[in-house]
């Protein structure tokens, strides 16, 4: 690797790219009281291309598979697969996850499940959790507050019917004010990233002006510097420059191994492959609690996208409960049966 | 005093002949019966006090009667607790914003799939309280949407099985899909 890459890293957050083959996909995790999960994945795309490679989620022919043409709203054609597969745990879930292949091999997802009885009900957890990339990154919310994270956490779909709907300047004002402060969230993580990478791998050899302790205080001047650049990021970078005007060139010229792997493992911390899709969780019983969106249905509901586990877990959490009928019964009689003993004791006694 | 040992010894005769002439009993069989039947009810009074006694025995021992009524009160106190807790969470999810499934997810959707089947998962009683719809519908909607199933499967096999129905069709939606993305 060398010094392109994290110029790459730069230039894919700068500039997001988005690719309009990829599949829009929907996992719906049904999970069953004894912590079974029926798992329903759909895909939409407009060409029928479902290669294992493409997927967002682990999908082998083991699973029970629908293909069928629909029509949008708009009269459009689209293709559909729709995979169904019972899972005996989550264990089952997690080997499929960790034997994973697809567009999305490159995260740590895991899902737990916990069932905890409490006489008068059993409740229920289900999550899907992924692990994050970055070790030294800032989390998102230093960056923006309750009404820019309500924005930020959005599906796609929520926050075009809002830029388009009644209070559409509100909106992409909003909008304009999480990208401009997301742009510099991720240039801070990167730095961040590979201060910490840097000084890990020049620990114990280089002086106290190249501490993490140190960069981390030139942090925002590093940041101003690379924004400054501008347009000549890239020839600033390759020639060294950048790097040279930061740590100085005389520890350039020294560390230069040290910079090119820093690089490297920042922007692969960075520069993932990752395709967005969407998580469902229908819980058993009667949902309590839930860290997503939830529909008419009590089906929770979250957007995937790779901002979201960046620099802390991603972890999409439902509780359910259903109530123990028999214990209520036993309770109840036991209630009746102290109560009648009560009664019965003060009439002995007149 | 001659006189006075005569009348004696008639007095102990007479004793003499009553002791050894013991009653005649009558009815011996009516005697045996009531004795019985009084036996019998004085025995059920006693059986009937004992099963009180013995199912609220504990009452007289002071301590089983103070834990017995402490473990009730502890029952009444994490039965309200568990259920403020939980309904309090129910609230907290209530006030915040419920989403239909097309406003949160682009395209045509399996919505009437996951219904279904969240039917079927929960015996058969919609989760969604709002929704009014008796089994004989729901039964119905079932069998219409099977059998929409089999004629689109139908469907799809004849185009499979014939090359020219099926690049015709594909011709077809390419065009469709050109004149949209003019549009």
């Amino acid at each position: 690797m060398n010094r392109k890459s994290i110029k790459l890293a730069v230039s894919f957050m700068l500039i997001m790219i988005f690719s309009c083959d990829e599949p829009e996909t929907v996992v719906t995790n049904i999970v069953h009281p004894d912590g079974s999960v029926t798992r329903k994945i759909e895909m939409k795309s407009i060409k029928n291309n479902f290669e294992v490679s493409n997927l967002q989620v682990p999908f082998d022919p083991t699973w029970i598979v629908k293909d069928s043409l629909e029509f949008t709203e708009n009269g459009d054609t689209i293709w559909v697969k729709r995979a169904e597969k019972l899972f005996k745990n989550t264990d089952e879930i997690n080997g499929t996850y960790k034997a994973d292949s697809g567009a999305n091999k490159d995260i740590t997802r895991r899902a737990e499940f916990r069932k905890k009885f409490k006489w008068f009900n059993t409740e229920y957890r289900y999550a899907e959790i992924i692990d994050k990339k970055m070790s030294y990154g800032y989390p998102i919310t230093e960056y923006l507050n309750q009404e820019e994270l309500q924005w930020f956490y959005s599906t796609e779909k929520m926050m075009d019917e809002r830029k388009n709907g009644p209070d559409s300047l509100k909106f992409k004002a909003l909008d304009d004010t999480v990208s401009k402060k997301l742009d510099r969230w991720y240039l801070k993580c990167l730095t961040s990233e590979w201060i910490g990478e840097f000084t890990r791998l020049t620990a114990g050899k280089a002086g106290d002006e190249l501490t993490r302790e140190s960069l981390t205080a030139r942090e925002d001047e590093f940041v101003d510097i690379i924004k400054e650049g501008g347009d000549k990021f890239d020839s600033l970078w390759t020639e060294g420059i950048l790097i040279k005007e930061f740590i100085g060139e005389a520890n350039a010229l020294k560390y230069s191994n040290e910079i090119d792997s820093a690089d490297s493992l920042a922007s692969d911390h960075v520069l993932f492959d990752f395709l967005d899709y969407t998580v469902r969780i229908s819980m058993p019983g009667e949902l309590i609690g839930t860290n997503g969106f939830i529909d008419s249905t009590r089906i929770s509901l979250w957007p995937v996208k790779s901002d979201y586990f960046l620099t802390q877990p991603y972890e999409m959490w439902a509780e359910s409960k259903t109530s123990n009928l028999w214990a209520w019964i036993v309770s109840g009689i036991f209630l009746v049966f102290v109560l009648a003993g009560i009664i019965f004791r003060m009439i002995k006694r007149g | 005093m001659s006189e006075m040992m005569y009348e004696e010894e008639k007095y102990k005769k007479i004793i003499n002949i009553l002791k050894k002439s013991s009653p005649a009993l009558k009815d011996t069989d009516i005697i045996e019966e009531n004795v019985m039947a009084r036996i019998q009810h004085a025995g059920g009074e006693r059986k009937a006090f004992n099963l009180f006694e013995y199912l609220f025995g504990w009452v007289y021992i002071g301590w089983v009667r103070s834990a017995l009524v402490a473990a009730s009160i502890l029952i009444i106190v994490a039965f309200g607790y568990q259920q403020a807790l939980i309904m309090k969470r129910i609230n907290t999810l209530n006030d915040r914003g419920i989403f239909s499934e097309t406003q949160m997810l682009t395209g045509v959707s399996d919505e009437i799939g996951d219904k279904l089947l969240l039917y079927r998962l929960t015996d058969g009683k919609p989760y969604d309280r709002s929704v009014k719809i008796s089994n004989r519908q729901m039964r119905r909607l079932l069998e219409s949407i099977n059998e929409l199933q089999l004629k689109y499967n139908d469907l799809i096999r004849l185009i499979e099985e014939n090359p020219d129905l099926k690049k015709y069709i594909d011709e077809k939606m390419t065009e469709n899909n050109r004149k949209k993305l003019k549009l």
